[in-house]
């Protein structure tokens, strides 16, 4: 997956931390230097060649306190220098319309035009958090890419089936109790709509500030189905 | 890197160390102190370790937390436990040419400032200390999705207070 950094974040990080004082490095280098020990059987003390290494290998480095540019040097570990950009395709946003009642509706396949799926858990730093536009994946490798490893995913997956269904995943940070519902408008083309109803915090007396959740959902939609999103106005709730 | 040479570890990570052990500390002398302890103990260790880079964090982060549980000094912290200088802008692999655009250290500090302090951690582990979620999660133990969710939230209010600086 390519990954574009931020462009903010790119900024601020082009601001450097204050490099740490010769003091410390020089703390550091004491304590890992190997304590001396004599060897009764050579006569030597073995401490004279690490000393010797220690000081062959200082020669290579820089003690005057700047880094050593290079990239990261952990095999794997590959630095995430910000967001990631969406991989799947641009969402689709349709016309808003009236919605209809939440009784289920099946195309005249049989299938439900929308279902709700549970157990899969995206990595969230690859995906758009804006309440308005969810993520669009109509491949299963496209999908693969962004869960997760968390054992047991696997079965999630096998609820979708990709020949004709895609999948739809929101992600937002909000307050607890903020809902994302669904109802299927079938007054003219069949359309669903989707409905944040986003909260404020909400707070319960003696409760601290409490902290913004991370909130994701994730929906198999019927391939070709119209679909769009609303937002409430936000509700504030005093427990 | 050379995975026997300690300092090309320590050069290459440790101003972001630094930076990550003074959200806690309450001073550069005590943030380099935690600093000492936490590298001498990952570079003891540091073969039997999963993931190096994470470990070296958990270190700091642990350090920092047995520190803080036992000085009840803590509690009078100073406001500002961190600072950071322009004249570095190569450290963490940032291109020098971004200097243009980069941000005056003060007005970083004072944006950072205002955030909690679990907030601040994670932003200079994500920013400076190039970890990933996953491995964010892992030295701060907290789930991924917590530490992604501090992560944006902080990076929402510093975007709002840096761009409010450069109006005004």
């Amino acid at each position: 997956m390519n990954e574009t950094p931020d462009p903010f974040e790119m900024r601020l990080k082009s601001v450097a931390p204050a490099p740490p004082s010769d003091k410390l490095r020089n703390d550091i280098e004491k304590e890992l230097q190997p304590t001396p020990r004599f060897n009764a059987k050579t006569g030597v003390f073995a401490a004279i060649v690490s000393v010797a290494a220690l000081i062959a290998v200082s020669t290579m480095v820089d003690f005057g306190g700047n880094p050593i540019p290079g990239n990261n040097p952990i095999p794997g570990n590959t630095p995430n220098p910000g967001e990631n950009p969406n991989p799947a395709d641009s969402p689709e946003t349709g016309n808003i319309s009236v919605p209809a009642n939440d009784t289920p509706v099946l195309n005249p396949e049989g299938r439900p035009y929308v279902v709700p799926v549970k157990g899969l858990k995206p990595l969230v730093d690859a995906l758009d958090v804006s309440r308005k536009n969810p993520t669009r994946f109509d491949k299963l490798e496209q999908l693969q890419e962004i869960l997760s490893d968390e054992p047991g995913q696997d079965k999630s997956l096998d609820q979708i089936d990709f020949e004709t269904q895609e999948v739809l995943i929101f992600t937002w940070l909000g307050w607890k109790l903020d809902k994302l519902t669904y109802q299927l408008d079938t007054t003219q083309r069949p359309e669903i709509i989707f409905t944040h109803r986003p909260m404020d915090q909400v707070r319960r007396i003696g409760d601290g500030p409490g902290e913004p959740h991370l909130h994701f959902e994730v929906f198999a939609i019927e391939k070709g189905t119209l679909w769009s999103v609303e937002i409430e106005e936000k509700q504030t709730i005093i427990q | 890197m050379d995975d026997r040479n300690w300092q090309q570890w320590f050069d290459r990570h440790g101003a972001a160390l630094i930076l990550f052990a003074r959200q806690r500390a309450d001073c550069c002398a005590d943030a380099e102190d935690i600093v000492q302890t936490a590298f001498i103990r990952f570079w003891k260790h540091r073969e039997s370790a999963k993931d190096p880079l994470t470990y070296l964090y958990s270190c700091v982060s642990s350090v920092s937390n047995d520190r803080y549980r036992s000085d009840s000094r803590r509690r009078e912290r100073e406001k500002k436990a961190w600072y950071i200088k322009a004249d570095d802008a190569n450290v963490g692999g940032a291109s020098s040419s971004n200097s243009d655009t980069a941000f005056e250290p003060t007005e970083i500090e004072e944006a950072m400032a205002t955030l909690p302090e679990e907030q601040r951690q994670v932003v200079v582990l994500k920013i400076w200390g190039e970890l990933t979620f996953k491995n964010i999660a892992e030295v701060l133990s907290i789930p991924a999705n917590t530490a992604a969710s501090r992560y944006r939230l902080a990076i929402n209010v510093l975007k709002s207070r840096l761009s409010e600086g450069a109006e005004s």
